[in-house]
């Protein structure tokens, strides 16, 4: 197993290095640049390209990724050209710590919501409990999360005035935020677990288990779900990424300065050292996420072997 | 044990050559296809979800032929109107019929939706079915590149391919189909782990089966569960994705517009006009819902556990 | 009797506690941050808000629009009226006690033409002699026109007769910074200490994507007047978030409503809405065919009907521009009255005319238009703007336009490229002088993208540079507009209005005809 995790990881260090080339390019490739004229007055063109200068921008593209990438071993990940003064890792410090907690929150309830609808789905299959989790599914993914935060908002703090609209400093402004995230989370879980319930209880060796005279709460827990929950823990690796990175939507919503903002924005904006530094982060998330989702596969179902 | 009558060889009549039934097939057999599509036919909730998305296709397809409004006639002094029996769906703020823009936009979000779902699909399969397959070197080199495409920021390279390939619904839908497989694919990946070591896989190799036989014979029909589950989320995913880049400025331009961009154009009216964020909403959780029918008839008939 | 009195008067004076006045907090959204905290370095709206109320130039704008002194007390000018003398007031202080002196604003000044600097701000110097050289490089810094003769007097030369140039000292990049601050080890707008202005307020407290918290600078030249003790600008980037944050009373005031917030508060006292000096108006490619006739042009901009434009499609209270000088900016020779009122409109939407020049053009009912796409950026109202403007000019002239929008920063490259032939653009002015809006259709002003030029039109606007007289700028301002009528290189569609929803508690609020807001004279009652 060590060995497996060692490869692992010298995978994962090769994998981030293709994701930042490729991101880099990629970045240099769109059309427009940060300092590409972003209102009416034109920048007098002497401006410009002192600023491009002061940033390097005007030097051949391999040039600036050689320097980044000689930046980036010192754990520099450059300046933003949007923030003036200020550094992406200041941007990522001040931000993911936000975006991670209310993700972080966000995945334990669509764990501890989806998991056990999923189940209940799959055991009272084609009755009421059944039916009305797969009406709640459906809707919490056919309604735009564009859509639901703004109803949400509505709703919960200015009709009902139970929560506050704006901001991170209580307990109480984590809860819209929250739920935004985990609504479609939770029905992908409980619909993922129910399909994968539905299986593994036709299997024989859930008969066996019940014919050996064991609780039907037993046979589930003890048997049935280690099995059932490996399409979730798929799921995990990148869900808990995503949730930790924040989402753009919820985070401009309810006014969270986090960096799932600062993603999407920085692409609209062209700031290629903040791109990069988010998606390095996010990048290392999915990476690390997927090698413990697959040792958890192991773990879980010892007929997987993943390291042949 | 008491016989009742003592047995002895002259009881026996060894029966004539052409006489043994034992082999004889007494019901008409079935392909594993037509099997499926009986057990289909037979689900009444997924004949349902069928028949809604047939007819939705067919309205969006011929339902403006059968109109005297087109989806950019403007009447400004019948703006946002309730629906009325001139204007079954009401009026936007240009004084545009809803029903029949609803009904271009189905064009536009149940081709993503099915172009989307049927390409993802099956990449997928393919992809997680190889990788999780063959396992070793293989699984690892192509699980790294699904690691470095979900941390990719996949709005860069469809920005990317919209400036080569222009503001088209083609274009988006390519891009589109770059994006969502990764999900399928893992998916697919973990249940191939997990089910390729099992008895009936390991038999069937002792029976000399190629490998391709027993990825898409027998593993994949096993894993269909999670698979669909996945592939029918997907489908909303993508819709909304549009939506969004259509918001950003990549994309379908305006007039034209699909639910998504019907929805989140709605939003500034929310309160005042609700009809008009209500029937792009209505219309996407009606499909999702027929899909998720037909996504759980689907499953159900082509899993071969429950072949008859 | 006396007793009854003493009682009385006891029983007045325990009341008047609890007649106090309420605490003085404004709570206001601004939807998003200060893009930089660097007066030398600003160029936007949002900045501005938030360094107005932090730095004070030798100018300020009074409610109603007009330059007073700000940190000068005074100011002579000479009889070539080019040549400015500023009297440092008496008093004016920075936040840390230290007195301001004409060396800060000249340090300043020279800061944002030096081109090390690269300040996008830069253009606004260039009304100073030796100002576009200096930008350019042509010419070292210490030739711009601007010296400390001591402490407390500051030498301004100019390089034409500007009327308006105490209007232009009220913008942020004229305003004044410390030397010994920005030419400190770190960052000076990063760290509180050296963070220090010379505004109504300062800086306290600033968490990055939340809020900025201001309290009142007990140094302030006028800090007598003004009564806000704590501002707290909040960062709420969602127009429906800042609606809801207003309704439960979270925030006390915010800028610029969506369509929701219009519905709900227009015709109230809530909604304060004033005018800025800019236009939102349309390009047009006068390169390329078919807008490169003059006739053309003008039947798409009379063709249509600006009013349902601003009332229907945007559902605001905009007016309709049917001129090229906004409203807020006020009449040369009769002060009192605004340029538009006086001047009169000289566009007139008249869709049979329209249709008629279309046939003198080649086009009757439309019919040989060649294709022709008009442009905008990715946000709803451009795209409504263009869909309405679409089905008018096919209805009134028979033509297909189609529309296409694009990412902001991909967009204005395209408008600059040319790339199109109907472009969305807009342009707010910097001071109250028409020339601010029709100085940018100079051919040798290189601002526009229409790609037009007409020798009459600039030598109008540039006997205006030369000359002082009112009554004869006027006069060429009103021929000019004419020519841009005539000629129709852009298609104005509204004049822009600036917006402030507060509570009824909320007083003295106001948005200059900058855009920017005002917090010096607010207070809660």
């Amino acid at each position: 197993m060590l060995g497996y995790i060692l490869k692992r990881i010298w995978a994962g260090v090769i994998t981030m290095i293709t994701l930042v080339t490729l991101t880099f390019f990629l970045t240099r490739a769109i059309p427009g640049g940060p300092f590409s004229p972003a209102a009416e007055r034109k920048v007098p063109e002497e401006v410009i390209a002192q600023i491009e200068q002061r940033y390097g921008l005007d030097q051949p593209v391999s040039v600036q990724y050689l320097r980044y990438m000689g930046n980036l071993l010192h754990g520099d990940l450059g300046v933003s050209f949007q923030e003036l003064d200020v550094s992406v890792n200041e941007i990522v410090a001040r931000g993911f710590p936000v975006s991670a907690r209310v993700g972080f929150v966000a995945t334990l309830v669509a764990l501890l919501l989806g998991i056990p609808l999923g189940i209940i789905s799959a055991l009272r299959r084609g009755k009421w409990p059944d039916r009305a989790s797969m009406i709640f599914a459906t809707v919490g993914i056919s309604i735009p999360s564009f859509v639901l935060t703004v109803l949400l908002l509505y709703l919960f703090a200015v009709v009902l005035k139970w929560l506050p609209t704006f901001g991170l400093t209580t307990w109480k402004h984590y809860l819209l935020p929250v739920t935004g995230l985990a609504v479609a989370p939770i029905a992908y879980i409980a619909r993922l677990m129910r399909s994968s319930m539905l299986e593994v209880m036709r299997q024989d060796y859930i008969r066996t288990a019940r014919a050996k005279g064991l609780s039907e709460l037993m046979v589930v827990l003890k048997h049935a779900l280690r099995n059932a929950i490996i399409p979730v823990v798929t799921y995990l690796g990148p869900l808990i990424a995503t949730l930790l990175t924040g989402s753009f939507v919820v985070e401009r919503i309810f006014s969270i300065p986090g960096i799932g903002r600062d993603y999407v924005s920085s692409i609209g904006d062209r700031d290629y050292a903040v791109i990069l530094g988010v998606t390095i982060f996010f990048g290392a998330l999915v990476v690390i996420m997927n090698i413990l989702v697959d040792i958890m596969y192991a773990v879980i179902d010892p007929r997987v072997k993943i390291d042949e | 044990m008491n016989s009742d009558a003592a047995l002895t060889p002259d009881l026996f009549e060894p029966l004539a050559p052409g006489q043994r039934q034992d082999e004889a097939i007494v019901r008409r057999s079935r392909s594993y296809w037509q099997d499926a599509w009986a057990r289909f036919r037979r689900d009444p909730l997924a004949m349902v979800g069928l028949a809604v998305i047939v007819a939705v296709t067919l309205l969006a397809i011929f339902g403006p032929m059968l109109s005297s409004y087109t989806y950019d006639g403007q009447d400004i002094d019948l703006q946002n109107q309730w629906p009325t029996a001139a204007h079954w769906f009401g009026t936007d703020k240009f004084g545009r019929d809803i029903y029949i823009r609803v009904l271009f936009g189905a064009r536009i979000s149940l081709s993503i939706g099915f172009v989307t779902a049927g390409i993802n699909f099956v990449i997928g399969i393919v992809y997680g079915g190889i990788s999780g397959y063959f396992g070793g070197r293989t699984d690892m080199v192509l699980m790294r590149i699904v690691d470095i495409l979900t941390g990719v920021p996949s709005l860069l390279y469809i920005i990317l391919i919209m400036m080569f390939l222009g503001n088209t619904l083609q274009s988006i839908l390519i891009a589109l189909c770059l994006t969502y497989w990764i999900g399928t694919a893992r998916m697919v990946r973990s249940q191939v782990l997990s089910l390729k070591n099992q008895e009936f896989a390991l038999a069937a190799k002792a029976l000399g089966a190629s490998d391709a036989r027993i990825l898409f014979r027998h593993l994949i029909p096993n894993s269909m569960g999670p698979i669909i589950v996945t592939v029918t989320f997907l489908i909303p995913a993508a819709i909304f994705s549009e939506a969004f880049l259509s918001f950003l400025g990549i994309g379908i331009q305006v007039p034209m517009a699909s639910w998504g961009t019907l929805a989140s154009e709605a939003i500034p009216s929310i309160f005042s006009y609700p009809y008009q964020i209500l029937v792009p909403t209505l219309a996407i959780s009606l499909t999702m819902f027929s899909f998720n029918f037909i996504g759980d008839g689907l499953r159900d008939a082509l899993d071969p556990r429950l072949k008859q | 009797m006396k007793m009854r009195l003493a009682s009385v008067l006891l029983s007045l004076g325990l009341l008047v506690p609890l007649a106090a006045a309420p605490p003085q907090k404004l709570v206001y959204a601004l939807g998003g941050e200060a893009q930089t905290l660097d007066p030398n370095l600003n160029e936007w709206f949002r900045a501005s808000t938030v360094l107005k109320a932090l730095f004070t130039g030798l100018e300020k704008l009074d409610p109603n629009g007009r330059p007073v002194p700000g940190m000068a007390s005074g100011y002579k000018l000479d009889k070539t009226k080019t040549i400015y003398t500023f009297t440092i007031a008496e008093g004016a202080k920075w936040s840390d006690g230290k007195p301001v002196t004409a060396q800060d604003f000249e340090y300043s000044w020279k800061r944002v033409a030096n081109p090390k600097t690269a300040s996008p701000a830069s253009f606004y110097l260039y009304y100073l002699k030796n100002g576009k050289a200096v930008v350019e490089g042509k010419v070292p810094v210490d030739q711009l026109g601007v010296q400390a003769l001591d402490a407390r007097t500051l030498k301004v030369t100019l390089e034409n007769p500007t009327p308006y140039f105490p209007d232009l000292l009220c913008v942020t990049a004229y305003m004044p910074v410390r030397k010994d601050l920005v030419e400190g080890p770190e960052p000076w707008t990063k760290n509180l200490k050296t963070f220090i202005g010379n505004g109504p307020f300062r800086l306290t407290e600033y968490k990055p994507k939340q809020h900025y918290i201001l309290t009142k600078n007990p140094y302030y030249l006028d800090a007598a007047k003004v009564k806000l003790d704590t501002l707290d600008i909040e960062v709420i980037e969602a127009q429906e978030a800042q609606l809801a944050a207003y309704q439960t009373n979270e925030i006390q005031a915010f800028e610029d409503p969506s369509v929701e917030g219009l519905r709900k508060y227009q015709g109230t006292p809530e909604l304060n809405a004033f005018p800025r000096i800019g236009v939102y108006f349309y390009d047009f490619n006068t390169s390329v065919r078919p807008f490169n006739d003059a006739r053309v042009r003008r039947a798409f901009s009379i063709s249509i009907n600006r009013a349902q434009l601003v009332k229907n499609i945007l559902q605001t209270s905009e007016k309709p521009a049917l001129g090229f000088v906004p409203y807020g900016i006020n009449h040369g020779v009769q002060t009192t009255k605004a340029f538009r009122d006086v001047v009169g409109d000289p566009i007139k939407e008249d869709i049979g005319e329209g249709r008629k020049l279309m046939a003198a053009a080649g086009y009757p009912n439309g019919q040989g238009f060649p294709k022709a796409t008009i442009i905008c950026q990715a946000n709803q109202q451009a795209k409504d703007l263009c869909q309405a403007l679409q089905a008018m000019w096919k209805t009134n002239l028979g033509v297909t336009v189609d529309i296409q929008n694009f990412e902001p920063k991909v967009y204005w490259g395209q408008l600059h490229a040319g790339n199109f032939n109907i472009g969305a653009d807009g342009w707010s002015g910097d001071y109250s002088d028409p020339m601010t809006n029709l100085e940018i259709f100079q051919s040798s002003q290189n601002t526009q993208n229409n790609r037009w030029s007409n020798p009459a039109y600039d030598s109008l606007i540039e006997a205006n540079h030369k000359s002082s007289d009112q009554k004869v700028r006027m006069a060429n301002f009103v021929a000019a507009e004419k020519i841009l009528a005539t000629d129709m290189p852009v298609m104005p569609a509204y004049y822009y209005l600036a917006r402030v929803v507060c509570k009824p508690s909320v007083k003295g609020l106001f948005k200059t005809y900058l855009g920017h807001t005002c917090f010096e004279y607010a207070h809660i009652e």
